[in-house]
């Protein structure tokens, strides 16, 4: 398991550490992009791109930090996006809401709530219609449930037999709104499970474990099936921005706890340390920060896009 | 040459795109039922099988994804629509995801995706089935937007339309599917963006829309009769808008009515009044004129229905109007009736 433990926690910790970049440097304004931090949610996106590999295809929410460092580690063009750079993933059109990098099968992120779920459904009839035997992974947050866009993507996607995984990072909150406030219904499980679709749980926040989980969801991604994985997760920041804000009304008292004692990147380093050593996880550690300072300072150096590139490429060429 | 309506051209131009590549499929509620979207769908199941022509769930927002999606992925959807009016249940999905999806690449993905939908009216269809909608779609950068009169032109605009590599709304009016004309036999294509006159002539230019160019031309025929030759445009396209053959006639004639097949207010005849009034204000010798439905919802029955819709009358009066000629009494002429092409209820 070591090579998969080493390789979950250097995508985790490329995630965590690049967001730590992001706080440290938000204030000088240079990055003028609201930010909806990944920060406690990196173990479902490490093991998930893991499991499932770089061929499978990826839509996200404006979380997209964790799920776009964990499939493509593209960390050049990511924090030259950020700064807003014509090196960026979209020479700075996008910012972080709207990160995409199609050539590293990361197909886009969106800043409507449920709007990336259709798309998923085009994307996996895409590989089946090819009959590639690739997959589309497509995140959305438990507020997404009760858009339309939820119910008819799950209804095609089961009708239609489409290697979709969904993806649930489920931690209660909708922006500041607590779950009891927004659902007329008490069980996602037995939603997705009235459909012709799979149903995955995991609270266990354990990267290991969600790896392990999408092995089981492959096997029926790979027979065409769709699957829907539940996942409980903790936000650790605010929704948008770079505070934390475990104090505020809305907050479960047991999250800031989670944060401080189960930390899911703690865990798989205290996994990776007793697997291999503490020399071999902060080598692991160091070259992933000298590759985001350097990413940083690359994005500082480079040039903004120019003025009348802004009417380019609004329709294909 | 070989004779085919609107219809048949339609079904034409997926016949042959289909054929030629692999890559597209023709797909929405009701596309492979017996009634076949008024026959442009016909034989395409039979010929490409349930992958490549498939019903849809109720779910036009989900699907609009669908397509999205598979455009992205290099695949060329055709996703069609029955009725104009449930586009608006595709809004989300066409202008928030689709219409910036290039643009949000810096410009380095295609999104080849073409949406058919009808728009039309008569026989009680009532406010929620005779929407046109044109200033919705032609409001938003990213979104191409074609309205074909003639079976000629929906034939080589809807092969262009499924080769172009940004997304198409493709908008086709119920009352054309039994126009008629003589097409090559090769099928040509049409470039998008590139208008028509239909008719010379000097004295006002109007340019029409969709099912208005139809009554502009029995409005011109009638007004040559009493020695007023007007110039008759049809963009075909409607953004990207060829203003270059709008703003040459405007040159020369120094008038210009605009009839749409749409509301007036906010309207796509707006957009062309205004450039006109922009950038050839010295040229203008009256006011332009704007035609289009009446500002109210669209009624279901037929005293009303009539009065809510423009036509030729409407056109001959206004061309009259603007030349400061008395208006034409026009009964006794029989225009045209959809009484004697459509008896209902679909």
């Amino acid at each position: 398991m070591l090579p998969i433990l080493q390789e979950i926690y250097f995508r985790m910790y490329l995630i965590r550490s690049s967001e730590l970049k992001i706080c440290e440097l938000y204030h000088e304004d240079e990055m003028k992009t609201p930010m909806h931090m990944s920060m406690g949610q990196e173990a479902a996106p490490a093991a998930i791109s893991l499991a499932l590999g770089v061929k499978s295809k990826i839509i996200s929410t404006y979380r997209s930090h964790a799920p776009f460092l964990a499939h493509t580690k593209q960390v050049n063009k990511f924090f030259c996006e950020l700064f807003g750079k014509d090196n960026g993933t979209a020479a700075g059109r996008s910012g972080s809401m709207h990160l995409a990098d199609i050539e590293n099968n990361y197909i886009c992120s969106t800043a409507i709530v449920a709007a990336g779920l259709p798309l998923g459904l085009g994307v996996a009839f895409s590989e089946k219609y090819n009959l590639t035997g690739n997959f589309c992974i497509v995140y959305f947050g438990d507020g997404a449930i009760e858009e339309g866009s939820f119910w008819e993507t799950l209804n095609a996607a089961s009708l239609m037999q489409l290697p979709l995984l969904f993806v649930c990072e489920d931690n209660d909150y909708a922006v500041h709104t607590k779950k009891n406030e927004r659902r007329g219904f008490s069980s996602i499980k037995s939603i997705v499970e009235s459909f012709e679709c799979d149903y995955i749980f995991d609270e266990s926040n354990d990267a290991e474990e969600i790896y392990n989980k999408c092995l089981m969801a492959k096997k029926s991604l790979e027979n065409s099936r769709p699957v829907f994985f539940h996942i409980k997760c903790i936000r650790y920041l605010e929704h948008v921005g770079i505070k934390n804000d475990f104090e505020a009304y809305y907050r479960n008292c047991s999250d800031k706890d989670i944060h401080v004692n189960y930390d899911a990147l703690q865990l798989i380093r205290n996994k990776l340390i007793n697997a291999s050593s503490l020399t071999e996880t902060i080598k692991i550690e160091d070259e992933i920060d000298r590759k985001i300072n350097a990413a940083v300072n690359l994005a500082k150096l480079s040039s903004f896009p120019q003025k009348n590139e802004l009417l380019t490429g609004v329709y294909f060429d | 040459m070989i004779e085919l309506t609107f219809s048949d051209a339609i079904n034409k131009a997926l016949h042959l795109e289909m054929e030629r590549d692999d890559s597209v499929f023709v797909f929405g509620i009701g596309v492979p039922d017996h009634v076949k979207i008024f026959g442009t769908t016909k034989g395409l199941l039979e010929k490409y099988g349930k992958k490549r022509c498939f019903d849809s769930p109720l779910s036009e927002d989900a699907m609009t994804g669908l397509a999205i999606g598979a455009a992205i992925s290099g695949l060329r959807p055709v996703h069609v629509h029955i009725r104009v009016d449930f586009l608006l249940l595709t809004m989300n999905q066409l202008i928030n995801m689709a219409s910036s999806f290039i643009y949000g690449t810096n410009g380095n993905h295609s999104l080849p995706l073409v949406i058919r939908a009808i728009i039309g009216r008569g026989w009680g269809q009532g406010y929620q089935h005779s929407k046109s909608l044109f200033s919705y779609f032609t409001h938003i950068p990213g979104l191409i937007v074609i309205a074909p009169t003639s079976p000629s032109d929906a034939l080589g605009l809807l092969q262009s339309a499924i080769r172009s590599n940004s997304p198409v709304i493709f908008l086709e009016h119920r009352w054309l599917y039994w126009a008629k004309e003589s097409v090559d036999n090769n099928f040509p294509l049409v470039e998008i963006g590139k208008g028509k006159v239909l008719r010379k002539g000097k004295a006002v230019t109007v340019v029409a829309i969709s099912w208005m160019v139809v009554e502009t031309l029995v409005a011109a025929k009638i007004l040559s009769e009493k020695g007023i030759d007007i110039e008759v445009i049809d963009p075909r396209t409607l953004r990207p808008l060829d203003t270059e053959i709008i703003f040459n006639s405007v040159k020369k004639t120094g008038r210009l009515i605009v009839a749409d097949c749409d509301w007036i207010n906010s309207g796509f005849s707006a957009e062309i009044l205004s450039l006109v009034s922009e950038q050839l204000f010295q040229y203008m010798i009256s006011s332009p004129v704007r035609i289009g439905f009446a500002d109210c919802p669209c009624p279901t029955v037929r005293i009303l229905e009539d009065e809510f819709y423009p036509n030729a009358e409407t056109i001959i009066h206004a061309v009259e109007k603007m030349l400061d000629k008395p208006l034409s009494i026009l009964d006794g002429i029989d225009f045209y009736s959809h009484e004697n092409k459509f008896k209902g209820p679909f």
